[in-house]
């Protein structure tokens, strides 16, 4: 039978179908691959100092290719000999000073064996070449209209299949949460998974799977076609993940970073998306080839905030010692520098003419620039004023969590002070209120503008309609 | 199955369960001692004012407000995972199941992941009200004695809380030995013997640190007592003590030793020849405690302590106006320290008029404590109350402006309500620019914590509340300071003393007195400290009893079971002597007239300090040779200061210097050459000025064959007075 002769002979891989290539997994389950088997190994143990981040010794385990380039002492595997790898030589290691990783127990046991067996079976890269499956196989072309209104109905989910949604024990907070421009759609993030509502009957409509681990950040594109979900495991892994919103399916997939990703990004057109986190670099992708295009390395400590410009020609990023950078988001250099956070940024939000760009973060300050200047136009510097506990004198946390420009202009932010409040540009407050449940980590606003959607630690979204 | 049975099985099922969940774990008592013994909140990890790879705790602990902040609130949803608490990155970094630079602290099976995860699971939740505080710890067994290396001995720490309760903490505790060669301590409070010695090994736990004292003796010896009976209290001590380490004392030191020991100990200079032999002559047999006596009573003696205590205050007098500290100042600082010397006034009320003075710098000598501790163009509050406790208890709090004291029970409520003593003095400008009026304005505002911005009123170091504002704080503070049951101080009094004479105090550095530094010899400071203020703090009385010890008249030679010893006082030690008494011992050697910088002739080295036409707020010496043999620059107020270490350049300086040169060319060879001694007496008389001791028979040849023919030029004698002050034998007290 043709299948099971490719099955023997490997060498036919290559001309599977995508249904005998699964089946040659399936048989063939023994074969140990860098991208299967090793690369989770090095992930947790190794690419922290040895990946694309930083390369201690001039290694990079990160990608197949850096891995076998070698680092500062040569090719650090022989394919065919583990004893006389550097790499095995270097995990097995009985003198503790000298073993990787460094002040940590060995490997266990089956770790190192899954290491041996690589370099003993060859060292292969993947099954096949034909499952060699990158980022770049998960991308798409987007329309020339993108960045408009869609011509017909808004996108809203038609008929998810349902998922399994891990059980835990309580509700995640809602530490990412996002409205459609022309939709009565919110997204939510949940525990490996996303949760989606309608705004007009608040309920929770569906949800999709998000395996990477906890989304931090969810944007809709500016057409309300596409779900931009970003965030990963924290110390370990993360990514970013395109959906399309009709069908759920995941239509892109970037980033591969050694944490969770805590800010991102996609621009009008939907040809670039952005991401950042602890390793304090906002990486750039194009949707279309998969490939990084350009990073900006300004910041000096965790990007926590990202976001383009309605008119698709500028990318904000801000970091957690206040650093916020306005860059060109086709080139990625830098155009204007603002400073005036002294905390961390946490939220970063465009008027809808691209002129004025609010900012807000742990120093309590919520922020207007002039975009064109690079200046403030406009400041709180305690926009979400702590109260102080009777006989407590010190410094109390003062942070602006959120904020969101709402189609008339207004800014609405929530904070530290449990309050959701709304701001003219003259700084004048037409709403002030307070929120009895958990901490109100992020705020958004539904496509009419009258709608408030608010999100706390404890997992609950709550609706609000704010009188004019 | 019946239902009795059935609830009965149910009930039994659930029981434990249910008993587990009540207990509601609290953030302050059981989860932040597990980052203190995990090593998280330590200064090289995450306890660095910086934190470390983007997470801060406060070191050890001392802010637990900001570290639940930090924690759980600063990015909410990353440290604590309240969704699925064992995916927590606090727990993946801890247990080193995702990389992290601190590798992995704990296993997940331990009690401390454990720990955690149980508070993550019950909500992640900051104490509500008021939690119980630890108030003591305490280490046991206190005392663990070894006969033989290789022994073990688990040590157990308990903790007593302001509830009362009592709490076993071993399991989160930190452990180390002060000398892990002589008996080393594991994670878990096991002590292995190593080698012979005495040490201790510590546990810290929360703020506080108890120690254990380990003696390591060999398995078997053949150490016998040699029955030396002690003199006084002071002995019966220190004996004790060398029985139980398996040391003998010395012989005692013979007459020469002794005689030239106390001139240089109690007069700063040695004997003259008439000195030593009226006392050498002397049959008495008290006659060394009849010497004690003489030169307790002696100006030498005043002279001496004033210039040791001047120099530990840091006087200098300065033309520089704004410092406040000018000459006149420093003039009627030291007289009025020289007067109290000489009275014997009580050290208590000493130092209390000096802690209490208000007035002017240039006529009222105490209130310079307050321009000369700190030299600064203003009063700085928080220096000088590091300086003062530094001074006058031997602690160093300073470390508890940013955070608790590590290596002591000091805390920043503590250290920042000792500032508060001092936050209102105030320097008036006088009626002439070199005068201030020093005064304490009560109305001054106390400093605030750092932590929290609370204002803390003034408050003694231990103290529970401020001390009343009904009058000048001052008076509580030195009060309190110089009071019989304050043993810091009298501890602190009596140690200084003590490392006059020994070169070594019982607790070295005789500034940094703290629980982890204890005495060598605890029950003899406690009974110096006891008998010095029960007799009044009388600074002659300590003196006298320390003289008269037979431990201080030991000699400095060493017999077969104290040669190892080097802090147990069996022996005496080679001091080398103080750059300003090895410059007095010179000139009374050779009779020379030397003068000192700004100062009348007939000064002496002990009593001169720096005065300078410019600022004293600076390293200054203002005489060559004192700086070269160490004096104190009086730039800082640690001990330190004065240095004791041979360097090249005072060997240079002796051999060839300017100093030496003038001191031979003083004129006294000629004199003696111009009276009709002999050759012999001339050289017997030499060797009796520098080294307090007639030369041997051997000497005397060799020195007699140098004189040889010349017997009438002075060159032979130069040669030989050059080569006796050059001799270790005259730089040092033996």
């Amino acid at each position: 039978m043709h299948h099971c002769r490719t099955i023997r002979a490997t060498g036919w891989i290559t001309l599977l179908t995508a249904l005998s290539a699964q089946m040659t997994v399936a048989a063939d389950s023994k074969v140990v691959t860098y991208a299967d088997d090793v690369k989770p190994i090095l992930r947790q143990y190794c690419l922290k100092c040895h990946g694309n981040d930083e390369q201690n010794a001039d290694l990079n385990l990160q990608s197949y290719a850096t891995l076998m380039a070698g680092g500062a002492a040569g090719m650090v595997v022989k394919a065919g000999r583990p004893q006389a790898s550097i790499l095995y030589q270097a995990i097995t290691n009985t003198d503790a000073a000298a073993r990787m990783p460094p002040k940590s127990p060995p490997l266990p046991a089956k770790h190192v064996a899954i290491i041996s067996a690589w370099i003993e079976t060859g060292l292969r890269e993947s099954k096949s070449s034909q499952a060699l499956r990158t980022q770049q196989t998960l991308t798409f072309r987007p329309t020339a209209t993108a960045a408009q209104k869609p011509a017909g109905p808004p996108a809203m989910p038609q008929k998810l299949p349902p998922i399994k949604v891990t059980a835990t024990r309580r509700p995640l907070g809602i530490l990412a949460l996002a409205t459609s421009p022309w939709a009565p759609l919110a997204a939510a993030s949940g525990y490996e998974h996303i949760r989606l509502f309608h705004t007009e009957t608040e309920q929770e409509i569906g949800q999709l799977p998000y395996p990477d681990g906890i989304p931090h950040v969810l944007k809709f594109s500016s057409n309300g076609a596409l779900l931009l979900a970003a965030g990963g495991k924290p110390g370990h892994s993360g990514s970013l993940r395109l959906y399309d919103v009709r069908s759920g399916s995941v239509i892109g997939k970037f980033g591969d970073e050694l944490d969770t990703v805590i800010a991102a990004g996609i621009s009008p057109d939907q040809k670039i998306v952005a991401l950042g986190g602890p390793g304090r670099v906002v990486k750039a992708y194009s949707t279309q080839s998969g490939k990084q295009i350009y990073q900006i390395t300004r910041h000096t400590d965790w990007v926590t905030a990202i976001a383009f410009s309605p008119d698709g020609k500028q990318i904000a990023s801000g970091d957690r010692a206040g650093n916020l950078y306005l860059s060109s988001a086709r080139g990625g250099g830098i155009l204007l520098s603002l400073v005036n956070h002294k905390a961390a940024v946490r939220s970063l939000a465009w008027r809808s003419d691209s002129r004025l760009l609010a900012s807000a973060g742990d120093d309590g300050r919520l922020i207007w620039w002039n975009t064109q200047t690079g200046f403030v136009a406009m400041q709180n510097t305690s926009a979400h004023p702590p109260t102080r506990p009777p006989g407590f004198a010190g410094k109390l946390p003062n942070g602006v969590l959120s904020l969101a420009f709402r189609r008339d202009g207004l800014v609405v932010s929530t904070g530290r002070d449990n309050h959701i409040r709304t701001w003219k540009t003259n700084s004048q407050q037409p709403h002030s209120m307070p929120l009895s449940s958990g901490t109100p980590i992020q705020v958004a606003v539904g496509h009419k503008g009258k709608k408030h959607v608010v999100g706390d630690s404890l997992g609950i979204v709550h609706f609000w309609t704010l009188d004019q | 199955m019946p239902k009795p049975l059935l609830l009965l099985l149910a009930l039994a099922l659930c029981a434990p369960h249910a008993k587990a969940e009540e207990k509601r774990l609290s953030f302050a008592n059981d989860v932040m001692p597990v980052f203190f013994r995990a090593g998280c909140n330590q200064g090289t990890c995450h306890g660095s004012a910086r934190g470390k790879d983007g997470f801060a705790l406060s070191l050890f602990g001392f802010d637990k407000r900001g570290d639940y902040f930090r924690l759980t609130q600063e990015i909410i949803g990353r440290r604590i995972n309240m969704a699925v608490p064992a995916q927590s990155l606090m727990l993946l970094k801890a247990t080193g199941a995702v990389p992290h630079t601190g590798g992995q602290r704990f296993k997940k099976q331990s009690r401390h992941y454990q720990t955690l995860k149980t508070w993550i699971e019950q909500g992640a939740l900051n104490d509500q009200g008021q939690v119980p505080v630890p108030l003591q710890i305490s280490m046991t067994p206190s005392n663990i004695q070894f006969a033989g290396n290789g022994k073990v001995k688990q040590t157990s720490v308990t903790a007593r809380y302001s509830d009362g309760t009592l709490r076993d903490v071993t399991e989160l505790a930190l452990f180390f030995s002060n000398s892990d060669d002589t008996a080393s301590i594991d994670k878990n409070g096991v002590v292995t013997s190593r080698s012979k010695g005495d040490i201790y090994v510590f546990a810290r736990f929360d703020r506080f640190t108890a120690g254990s004292e380990v003696i390591v003796l060999p398995e078997k010896t053949d150490y016998q007592w040699s029955g030396v009976k002690p003199a006084n209290y002071i002995d019966e001590r220190v004996f004790d003590r060398l029985k139980q380490l398996q040391f003998n004392p010395s012989a005692i030191s013979g007459d020469s030793e002794f005689v030239r020991r106390l001139y240089l100990d109690l007069a700063g200079a040695p004997p003259s020849v008439e000195q030593y032999k009226r006392f050498v002559a002397d049959r008495r047999v008290n006659k060394r405690a009849l010497l004690v006596d003489e030169l307790l009573k002696h100006e030498d003696f005043t002279d001496l302590w004033t210039g040791l205590w001047a120099e530990s205050v840091r006087l200098m007098g300065g033309g520089y106006t704004p410092v406040a500290t000018d000459v006149k100042a420093a003039e009627s600082y030291y007289q009025w320290i020289h007067d109290q010397i000489q009275q014997n006034r009580p050290f208590d009320e000493f130092v209390h008029e000096q802690v209490t003075a208000s007035g002017s710098n240039l006529n009222r000598g105490p209130t310079n404590l307050y321009t000369m501790l700190v030299h600064d163009t203003r009063f700085k509050p928080k220096e000088f109350a590091a300086d003062f406790s530094q001074l006058f208890l031997g602690l160093q709090i300073q470390c508890a402006e940013c955070h608790n004291h590590p290596f002591d029970r000091w805390t920043m409520d503590d250290y920042y309500g000792f500032v508060s003593f001092f936050t209102g003095i105030t320097r008036k400008a006088g009626a002439e620019p070199r005068e201030f009026y020093i005064y304490n304005n009560r109305k001054a505002a106390p400093v605030r914590h750092l932590v929290d911005g609370r204002p803390m009123p003034a408050t003694v170091i231990g103290g529970e509340r401020p001390v009343p504002r009904s009058r000048d704080s001052r008076i509580a503070l030195a009060e309190w300071l110089t009071a019989p049951e304050n043993k810091l101080f009298s501890r602190n009094i009596t140690n200084r003393v003590w490392a006059h004479f020994f070169h070594r105090g019982l607790v070295e550095p005789v500034d940094d007195m703290r629980v982890t530094n204890p005495p060598t010899n605890g029950p003899l400071l406690e009974a110096l400290s006891d008998r010095f203020v029960a007799a009044g703090f009388d600074l002659r009385q300590l003196i006298r009893e320390i003289c008269n010890s037979k431990t201080y008249q030991l000699s400095a030679t060493p017999n077969a079971t104290n040669v190892a010893d080097d802090r147990q006082f069996s022996r005496a030690r080679l001091r080398r002597l103080r750059s300003d008494v090895l410059l007095d011992s010179i000139i009374k050697a050779t009779d020379w007239k030397r003068t000192f910088r700004d100062f009348p002739a007939g000064t002496k080295a002990i009593e001169f300090y720096p005065r300078t036409p410019g600022d004293t707020a600076q390293p200054l010496w203002r005489d060559e040779f004192l700086k070269l043999f160490g004096r104190s620059s009086r730039n800082t107020i640690c001990a330190c200061e004065t240095k004791g270490e041979a360097t090249l350049s005072q060997t240079l300086h002796l051999a060839v210097g300017d100093n030496v040169r003038q001191a031979l060319s003083a004129g006294l060879v000629d004199r003696l050459l111009a009276s009709d001694r002999q050759p012999a007496e001339i050289i017997s008389e030499l060797f009796l000025r520098c080294l307090s001791r007639p030369p041997s028979a051997e000497e005397l040849t060799s020195m007699r064959e140098l004189v040889g023919e010349e017997a009438r030029s002075n060159k032979p004698y130069l040669d030989i007075l050059w080569a006796l002050i050059n001799s270790t034998e005259f730089m040092t007290n033996h």
